[in-house]
């Protein structure tokens, strides 16, 4: 069979809702797509623990201060399990690791931002893990069946942040003027990376990754279902979006928005977000901190009998 | 005769799971009498055999996260969360500072 032929059989497998696993044939296409796509979420979810731990030390109260930490625990988790699956495709961690810090590969424009109050910490807990899982929900469709095994365990976890993300919200909400505007402002700071966080539209004909079943819905799709889920949310309890266009128009059965400009979005994808390079320095830092460990586990001499 | 453990998913989708084991002289032998003993009714998508001598075994103490409370490990330590916001959310339409606008039904909504 020539190369056309296998790669239109694998097409055909994906289109009939078959999966792959790692030991399978697969064009050079698919696996680079699928490569590119575990790594970049990799990274986001190592990239992701960072914004967030820096309160760890400042969280109000004991309770606070632990449930935070073992949510950072989790990110960092889900990223080393990401790992893992990508490695398996072909790249290795070391690689993975110096293309991230030298800005050849990519993680979420969300999380190149500054976190300047506790209201942040909610927000982030709430509304971009809220948008994080309407994405990963999705990929447990996905035609890549360690992704699909991984992004089961990885869900679950993640709906018990979005409690604890809205745990914090409503604390907040409810709290003193002086709590509430500090969410609110928190809200209108990160919207717009939030609406960026879904990506620009996009032309879903033209999406690899949709071809190849990797992924299972376009960006608009996530969008609209996350504005369904949470907006309601925030106006219940008085919180607005710093989006004047934004209106659920009925009869369409879809959210209207604004277009929030995508210059920035550009910016941050290019790695000249507000915190692209501290947070990249923080992560060679810890990788620089434990290469004892690496070494330990490169060279550990046998136990002698 | 070695002791052979044998694992399988039940779909694509779902984790290695431990099913039983088999006695036999060798792998072909192991992967024929596992397939015959545990999925011979379709019970999954494939099968896995490995010597019972490759396995290692380690034990939870009782201890492990039930020492102290860490129930922030786990949804129940925000069981009351939708509670919550509906309380607030009627205590907000009370007071009239709820945010006006069209809501779609709430059965569309994915966080539930």
């Amino acid at each position: 069979m020539t190369y056309e032929e296998r790669t239109r059989e694998f097409k055909a497998r994906i289109d009939a809702g078959d999966k792959v696993e790692a030991s399978d044939w697969m064009p050079d296409q698919y696996r680079e797509a699928t490569l590119k796509f575990i790594e970049m979420h990799a990274n986001s979810e190592i990239m992701g623990a960072l914004p967030e731990r820096e309160w760890i030390p400042r969280a109000p109260t004991l309770r606070r201060k632990l449930s935070l930490n073992a949510k950072v625990q989790d990110e960092v988790g889900h990223a080393q399990i990401l790992y893992r699956i990508a490695e398996d495709l072909g790249k290795s961690r070391e690689q993975m690791f110096d293309d991230l810090v030298n800005g050849r590969t990519k993680f979420h424009n969300v999380f190149h931002y500054p976190t300047k109050s506790w209201g942040d910490v909610a927000v982030i807990g709430w509304l971009i893990d809220g948008a994080a899982l309407v994405t990963q929900h999705a990929l447990l469709q996905s035609s890549y069946a360690p992704y699909v095994r991984a992004m089961r365990r990885i869900c679950a976890e993640e709906s018990l942040h979005l409690r604890h993300g809205e745990d914090l919200s409503l604390e907040l909400a409810n709290g003193t003027p002086a709590q509430r505007e500090m969410f609110q402002d928190a809200v209108d700071r990160w919207w717009s990376p939030i609406m960026h966080f879904f990506g620009p539209p996009s032309k879903p004909d033209k999406d690899v990754l949709l071809y190849w079943g990797i992924k299972t819905k376009s960006n608009e799709e996530l969008r609209q279902e996350f504005f369904t889920t949470y907006v309601p949310k925030l106006w219940d309890i008085g919180i607005s979006v710093p989006d004047k266009q934004l209106r659920y128009d009925a009869a369409a059965g879809e959210w209207q928005w604004g277009d929030p400009g995508w210059d920035e979005f550009w910016e941050v994808v290019r790695g000249n977000g507000p915190m692209t390079q501290t947070r990249l320095a923080w992560r060679k830092a810890m990788w620089d901190n434990h290469a004892w460990l690496r070494d330990v586990f490169a060279g550990l001499p046998r136990a002698v009998a | 005769m070695e002791v052979w453990e044998v694992f399988s998913r039940r779909t694509t989708d779902d984790p290695l799971v431990h099913v039983g084991a088999v006695k036999a002289p060798d792998l072909d032998m192991a992967l024929l009498l596992a397939r015959e003993a545990f999925l011979r009714h379709g019970e999954g998508v494939d099968c896995y055999v490995t010597q019972r001598g490759d396995l290692h075994r380690i034990s939870m103490p009782q201890t492990l996260g039930r020492g102290t409370d860490k129930s922030y490990r786990r949804p129940d330590g925000y069981a009351k969360i939708g509670a919550k916001h509906k309380k607030m959310r009627e205590e907000i339409a009370a007071k009239g500072l709820a945010i006006p606008g069209e809501r779609p039904p709430t059965s569309r909504r994915s966080d539930g």
